[in-house]
Order: C-alpha cells, then sequence, then structure tokens
C-alpha cells in the first residue's frame, strides 16, 4: 500500500506576476515566490508596502493568475481557467477596507450573498447563515444594517459572509488595517477562533508583526520573494532579516533588542508583551 | 451622522400589510393608480379614501404620516388647482348619483350622468371668470393627486427599498427571457442603495476637510459656486470609483458571475393573504371604475 | 496663540429618537507649543470636539475662543482656517487636482496670499513633508502610492503655516515604519513652534512625544495630564475601554508577577534603562 502524502493546501512554485504601470513601465510585483501552506495550518506572510504580499494573496482565490511558475490551491492548477470556480469555491477572501465589501443593505442577505452565488438551496442557505454570524460573534445581527456597525463589526460580517461559502482556506489581506485597536482585537480574535475551532487553513497578509505571533509559521516577504521562513520565534530572532524586509518590530520585540544592547539577552526573542514579560520572568530566580 | 436615513421613509412594523409580497403592493398600487384616474365622482374618490384609510390603519400607519407625505407635493396641487380654476374651459360630466347635487336649471341630466356645461360661470371679475365646470375640474385634480400620494407612500411606508427592489425583479423577471438586464439591474440599485448613507458620510468628510483649507461652498453665483464644487466632486467620484473597484473584486472573490445559477435567501412566494388582498382590491376598483 | 474650548455642549440630531449627545460641556485650552494628544475610545466624542475647534461645526452651547477672540464672531473664517489647520483621517481622499502644486497651493491661495507667497508655501511645505519640490509638483497626485497621497495631502495642510495643528488619527493605516516617521515630522513641527493638537490611538506614540495627553469617555474629558500621569494609571484607563503604552503594560504585569516596576515608567526607553539597571543588580543570567 502506498503512503499517502497530505496535499498541501497551497503550494506555490516560482511563481512570478508583473503588471504594466501608466507610462509603458513594468513593475514586477513577484519574482518568484516558493511557499506552501499545509492545511489547517495558520500562516503569516509578513511585508512592507509593495513587497508584493497583497498581489500574492489574490493569486491564491484565481482574483489573478502565475505569469511564469506554479500555483496549486487544493491541489488545483490555478492556471488552468476550468478550476477557478471550484478553488474560488474553497479559498475565500477577506480585505482591507470593511466597507468596500458589504453588497446589501441587511447583514443577513450581505452573509448570504456568497452562499446563493453558489446555488445553495435557500434553507440551507439560511443555516449557513446563522451559523456564520454564530461563528464570528454577531448572533442576533441578522437584521442589522450594516453601516450603523462599528469597523470592527462590518469586517467579522465580511468574514461570515466569506464562511457562509464554507471555505477549506481564508486569505485575510491586512483585515486589521483600517480598524481601531478594539476593531482590531475582535478581528483577530475571531480569525484565531477559525483556526483552532474550525480547523481552517488561515494565510494572514499583514505588516504588523505582532498579530503573526501566534501563528504556526510566519514567511517574509521582500521584493517579491519569500526571504525568511520559519515559526515566529526563529524568524523575529532574525534582525537582519526583518530589517532588509522594511518591517518595523514591535515595542516588546525592541525592548528585548534595548535590553540585549545593555547586555541583557532574554531566551527566545519575543513578539508579544505577553511574551516579553514571561521571558523576563525567567531571567531572575523564583521569588 | 446622517446614517439614518432611510429611502421613501420605511417604517418597519409587523402588519398584514408589510408582511404582503412586495409584488402584491407594487401591482395593487399600479391598480389603484389606474383607478383613481378613471373615477369620476366625488363619491367615489369617498370610497377610494375610506380604502386607503383602512388599509393605513391596518398598517398602523398613522393618517398624520400619510397626510404629511404628501407636503412637498402641496405646492404643485394648488397650483394645479388654480391653473384649472381659471383656465380650464371644457365641459365636464359627473356621475348622477354622487354627493355633489347640482341645481337642474344649469346642467344637463341624463340617466347616468350629469354634465355640467363650460358656460356656467359661478364668478367673474371682468376677464378671469371661475366656471363650475373649472372648478369641479380642479378638485378632482387636487383630489385624485392627493390620492395618488397617499396610495403611493402606502407603499413605500410598509415595503422596504430592499423589498421592492426584489419585487420589481420578481415582476420583470419574465422580461429576462427577451435578454432584459433583470438582475443586473436590481443588483445595481440594491448596492446604489447600499451605499448611499456611506457615501453622504463620506460627502460630509470631504467637505469638512476642505473647508477646513478654506474651501467656500456656499457663496457666489451659480457659475462661482458650480466651480467651488470641483474640490468636493473630483474626491467624491474617485472614492467612489475605487470603491466600485474594491467592490467588484470582493463580490467576484464571493463567485459572483451574474444572475445564472443563483438562489436567494428570501424566495418570495405569495401566500393566501396576497391572493385575498389582489381579490378585494380589483373587484373593489372594478366597481369603481365602472360605476363611480 | 491659544485655542480653547468653554463648555462647549453639541448634540447630533436633536429632538430625535436617534440624538446623540456627542460633547457634554467640555472645557479645555490648549497654549502656545503644546503637543497635546486625545484619546477616547470610538463615540466618545473626541472628533466632534476637534471639528469644533476648527469652527466645523456650530456648538449648540458654550463657544471657542481662537486667541481669547469667539470664533463665531468672526464673518469671514478665512483667518481662522489659515491659522487652524485641520488633517482628517486617510487624508489623501481629498486629493483633487491635476498636480501635486495646484492642489498643495488650494489653502495659501484661498487664503489671500499672493502667487509668490503661495510659491513658496508650496515649497517648504513639499520640503517639510520629505519631498523633493521639483520632482514631485508636476506629477498627477492620483498616480502616487498611498503613503505619497497622504504626505501630498499634508503638506496641503502645512502650507498656510498654520500655527495650530489638528490631527484626527493621522497614522491610521500606514504600517508601522511610516508610523514612526509620521511622529517623527509631527515632533518636528512641533518643535518649531506649532501647537499640536492629535487625536490617536497610539499610546506609545503619544507617551514618547505628546505634553499633555486628554481622555474623553461619552462627551467627557474624563483625564487631563502629562503623559506620565495618564498613561501610569493602567488599571484606569482600561476601566473606560482605553489602554496604555506597551512598556506600561509590560511594567504593569512584571509587577503583577514580582518584579516591580514603578508606575511612572511609560515609555521603551525608559523601560530599558530600568531594567537594565534592577535585573543587573538582582544578579539576572546574561
Amino acid at each position: 500500500m502506498s503512503s499517502v502524502t497530505k496535499q498541501s493546501a497551497i503550494a506555490a512554485k516560482n511563481v512570478r506576476y508583473a503588471y504594466a504601470l501608466e507610462d509603458r513601465d513594468v513593475k514586477t510585483a513577484l519574482k518568484g515566490v516558493n511557499l506552501e501552506v499545509e492545511p489547517g495550518e495558520f500562516v503569516a506572510i509578513l511585508g512592507h508596502n509593495g513587497s508584493g504580499k497583497s498581489t500574492f494573496a489574490k493569486q491564491i482565490n484565481v482574483l489573478l493568475r502565475p505569469q511564469d511558475g506554479e500555483l496549486r490551491v487544493l491541489g488545483l492548477d490555478t492556471a488552468d481557467e476550468a478550476n477557478t470556480w471550484d478553488i474560488r469555491s474553497h479559498a475565500g477572501m477577506v480585505f482591507q477596507n470593511p466597507d468596500n465589501q458589504i453588497v446589501s443593505t441587511i447583514v443577513e442577505e450581505d452573509v448570504a450573498f456568497g452562499p446563493e452565488n453558489l446555488g445553495v438551496p435557500p434553507d440551507e442557505i439560511r443555516t449557513r447563515v446563522t451559523e456564520s454570524l454564530k461563528a464570528v460573534g454577531l448572533e442576533g445581527f441578522e437584521q442589522r444594517a450594516p453601516n450603523m456597525l462599528s469597523g470592527g463589526q462590518k469586517q467579522r460580517e465580511a468574514i461570515a459572509g466569506v464562511l457562509a461559502m464554507h471555505p477549506d482556506i481564508i486569505v485575510f489581506d491586512e483585515p486589521t488595517a483600517m480598524l481601531d485597536p478594539q476593531g482590531r482585537d475582535e478581528v483577530m480574535q475571531t480569525i484565531r477562533r477559525l483556526n483552532r475551532e474550525q480547523g481552517k487553513t488561515i494565510v494572514l497578509i499583514t505588516h504588523y508583526m505582532e498579530e503573526a505571533a501566534d501563528c504556526d509559521r510566519v514567511f517574509v516577504m521582500t521584493d517579491g520573494r519569500i526571504t525568511d521562513e520559519g515559526t515566529p520565534g526563529e524568524v523575529f530572532s532574525h534582525q537582519d532579516k526583518l530589517d532588509e524586509a522594511g518591517l518595523m518590530p514591535p515595542p516588546a520585540t525592541q525592548i528585548a533588542r534595548g535590553l540585549a544592547d545593555a547586555g541583557i539577552s532574554l531566551p527566545e526573542t519575543p513578539v508579544t508583551t505577553t511574551q516579553l514579560v514571561d521571558q523576563i520572568c525567567q531571567l531572575l530566580p523564583k521569588t | 451622522m446622517l446614517k439614518n436615513i432611510t429611502l421613501g421613509q420605511y417604517f418597519p412594523a409587523d402588519t398584514p400589510i408589510h408582511r404582503l409580497d412586495p409584488r402584491t403592493k407594487i401591482i395593487l398600487a399600479l391598480v389603484l393608480l389606474i383607478t383613481v384616474f378613471v373615477v369620476r365622482s366625488f363619491l367615489g374618490f369617498a370610497v377610494f379614501a375610506v380604502f386607503i384609510l383602512i388599509a393605513a390603519g391596518m398598517a398602523r400607519v398613522k393618517l398624520r404620516v400619510l397626510m404629511r407625505s404628501v407636503g412637498p407635493l402641496l405646492f404643485i396641487i394648488i397650483l394645479t388647482f388654480i391653473l384649472n380654476i381659471f383656465f380650464s374651459t371644457a365641459p365636464i360630466e359627473l356621475r348622477r348619483f354622487d354627493i355633489l347635487q347640482l341645481p337642474a336649471d344649469h346642467v344637463e341630466i341624463t340617466d347616468q350622468t350629469v354634465t355640467v356645461p363650460a358656460d356656467w360661470y359661478l364668478v367673474s371679475w371682468g376677464a378671469l371668470k371661475i366656471s363650475a365646470a373649472g372648478l369641479i375640474r380642479a378638485l378632482f385634480i387636487a383630489i385624485r393627486l392627493t390620492l395618488l400620494i397617499m396610495a403611493t407612500s402606502l407603499l413605500t411606508l410598509t415595503t422596504s427599498p430592499m423589498q421592492l427592489t426584489d419585487g420589481l425583479e420578481g415582476l420583470l423577471s419574465p422580461l429576462a427571457k427577451l435578454h432584459f438586464p433583470v438582475h443586473e439591474m436590481a443588483m445595481m440599485m440594491s448596492i446604489a442603495m447600499r451605499f448611499i448613507p456611506t457615501l453622504i458620510d463620506e460627502t460630509d468628510r470631504i467637505m469638512k476637510a476642505q473647508t477646513a483649507r478654506g474651501a467656500d461652498f456656499d457663496s457666489g453665483n451659480i457659475f462661482r459656486k458650480a466651480k467651488n464644487m470641483v474640490p468636493l466632486l473630483v474626491p467624491l467620484f474617485v472614492s467612489a470609483f475605487k470603491r466600485a473597484d474594491e467592490l467588484a473584486l470582493a463580490m467576484e472573490a464571493r463567485c459572483y458571475r451574474g444572475g445564472e445559477g443563483r438562489t436567494r435567501l428570501h424566495q418570495p412566494r405569495m401566500h393566501a393573504g396576497d391572493i385575498v388582498a389582489l381579490i378585494i382590491t380589483l373587484a373593489l376598483c372594478t366597481a369603481l371604475m365602472i360605476w363611480l | 496663540m491659544p485655542i480653547a474650548a468653554e463648555n462647549l455642549s453639541y448634540a447630533y440630531m436633536p429632538d430625535t429618537p436617534f440624538a446623540v449627545q456627542a460633547l457634554d460641556n467640555v472645557t479645555l485650552k490648549a497654549d502656545d507649543g503644546e503637543f497635546i494628544g486625545i484619546i477616547g475610545q470610538t463615540g466618545c466624542g473626541k472628533s466632534t470636539l476637534i471639528q469644533q475647534l476648527a469652527g466645523l461645526l456650530k456648538p449648540d452651547s458654550g463657544r471657542v475662543l481662537l486667541d481669547g477672540a469667539d470664533i463665531s464672531a468672526a464673518s469671514e473664517k478665512r483667518d481662522l482656517r489659515r491659522k487652524v489647520g485641520v488633517v482628517f483621517q486617510y487624508p489623501e481622499y481629498q486629493l483633487f487636482e491635476e498636480t501635486v502644486g495646484k492642489d498643495v497651493a488650494f489653502g495659501p491661495e484661498k487664503a489671500g496670499m499672493t502667487p509668490v507667497e503661495v510659491e513658496r508655501n508650496v515649497e517648504n511645505a513639499l520640503r517639510l513633508v520629505g519631498f523633493d519640490p521639483s520632482q514631485i509638483r508636476d506629477a498627477s497626485p492620483f498616480e502616487l502610492s498611498g503613503g505619497q497621497k497622504r504626505r501630498v495631502a499634508i503638506a496641503g495642510v502645512l502650507a498656510t503655516d498654520p500655527k495650530i495643528l489638528i490631527l484626527d488619527e493621522p497614522i491610521a493605516g500606514l504600517d508601522p515604519v511610516s508610523r514612526e516617521n509620521f511622529m517623527q515630522l509631527i515632533r518636528r513641527l512641533n518643535e518649531a513652534g506649532i501647537t499640536i493638537i492629535m487625536i490617536s490611538h497610539n499610546m506609545d506614540g503619544l507617551a514618547e512625544h505628546a505634553s499633555r495627553v486628554i481622555a474623553m469617555e461619552k462627551g467627557r474629558i474624563v483625564r487631563d495630564g502629562t503623559p506620565k500621569e495618564v498613561f501610569s494609571d493602567l488599571e484606569g484607563l482600561e476601566a473606560i475601554g482605553l489602554s496604555s503604552s506597551e512598556a506600561r503594560k509590560a511594567g504593569y504585569a512584571l509587577t503583577q508577577r514580582g518584579i516591580y516596576v514603578p508606575p511612572e515608567i511609560i515609555t521603551n526607553d525608559e523601560l530599558i534603562r530600568y531594567l537594565a539597571k534592577k535585573l543587573k543588580q538582582e544578579g539576572a543570567a546574561c
């Protein structure tokens, strides 16, 4: 009996993509991206503006196609037009601007939009809407008007709309960039829950390193290529690679570096304040 | 904070009228509109008005609210009234058994009708004459306009913009077979409605930002004002296009590909209540049109 | 040129079921050269307050004084618009002209400056935000990157030589490096003498650069003091749905775990210096 190899959720091999600019110039956004994401993983792609991370995100659900190289999502080649529908219905995407994803004047209709497009029978749509709203913590919000919601609530509604399509993969393209701290918290908690409780494969595109702290793996993208890869702990300790990527370390990491400069080295590189505190406590004998 | 503006002033409630299928209500509104212009007796108008009031009562719409909807168009009604009083010179035919009983020596009476001649003048001030026919016609038009507005308001007060769009889409869907883009138009309307409050907010924001830079949106003649709108309109349009772009991408990402193969969360179905409402209204209106 | 609010009250949509009391008897004075940070949850009234200070809304009661004079008394707001610059959230959305130069010149022209003055101010403003005027002035604003657009928009506000700069979450949506650069710019402007009033959620930035922090809740001012005074009280801030700087949060957590850190430690540098000393003293493993 042959061994069963688990198929990657996302497998990118040397993906290249360029687009034309106004003045006949060409901007090569992706210069050979290689990465693999396993089913059920929670990964982050960190990168500066212009690193190509958003362009790559749009490749995953075939909003864009590679011009060279190969990208397979759930085993299907994205270059093959026949696969577009299949891939898109199993790989959803949440964008940065909460307002510009909402299609309807009533929450439940907006969440139903995806399943409606898939031709799901009406009774099942109803079930999915209720489930999805519950999963993002918006139970009871069915009849509300989206423009009366807070930023965090709107973004969670957008997530519910994607969830209702029962995707295997969800790509989040800088989902918290336009939210206040409370909204950011709400959304990040929701994302973590979706991975933990529902086993969704999550790809989080962000330039906030703190958001990547809980991921299984982190990729660093610089100038169209993946320049570093590993667990958060590993990646965040590679100061040079982060600097090259134009990424600014979060306060906890900055404090750790400051302490290192002053002669105090922490066992591991912290990314969140909690990790920083834990690390410092490990240095002192228990009181 | 103008987010609370709702189009057409929809007041949500749970009444038999609210629960009617929007398609039913649109059809009924059309029937009522036709009826109000065919009816030609004060008695008929009175019956019609009572019907509207009963429907309003069932929808728990206050009379005050219904009358308020006439407000914006009051000017037109009064203008039409005045024009007709003074300048309408044709004879007018009324029903015999109307509320208004006219003196027999001025009018022509037959079995069914009473005709008011053009030359029966009630008041003459030199060139300005008010004829009885003119007065009655003016009253007819004023009453018709008022009843028309009330009937339409009843529709918009009890049906949300979304439901209206769905209803129209449902009624026009047979046209899709003729390649008329019914679904696309309905989608456009509902997205437009969704973004109106958002765009209103954005306009407010841009106006404040430009005012803070010294822009002046109030003063100047009409040409000045138009030019002063550029700092408001350009950013608004640019932003609207960006929204459209991003929304299109988000819709595609959620597998939108036009109306084919789409199901709906709400499948509007006509119920017994709809049939009853249709039958009663059609019967009443037919009777009104024939006899009154 | 101090700017002040006296007993300011304002409600949105009064006499309707949707009425919101956005400002409730707010009094506040900003002296020359201050760097005031305003913090508060969404809906606390901070945006309404700065719109009042900028003369964009009329108060229901109370008044706004610019240099001692009631701003509503002035029939012409031109002076106010020139002296008080306002940067709204996502200011790049206010760009509208064909070229960067023309857009930045909008404010100065409306302020009645001569062409020579306008030219000079546009150049200076573009330089201030980090551009080379000759390179950027003829570019179309709509072809720039998001970050560049924002800088152009800010240059547009700076071009009228405002004495007071009011900003509503100016770093919203920016990546961490851009945020830092922006805070540095604001600091430079403040050091050059411009009074800064800034709404922000970036506690770290305010802890570092602000001279005064004001916290608002439900239309009222509930904290008004130096960053140290305000940010040291982590529990108090959390009680009103706010937070403190990361350094303070770390210090608080360490104190809870038995490693005392004084509440006055609110910036990263302070924390590093304090911990370096303390840990070495207590024989931490290096």
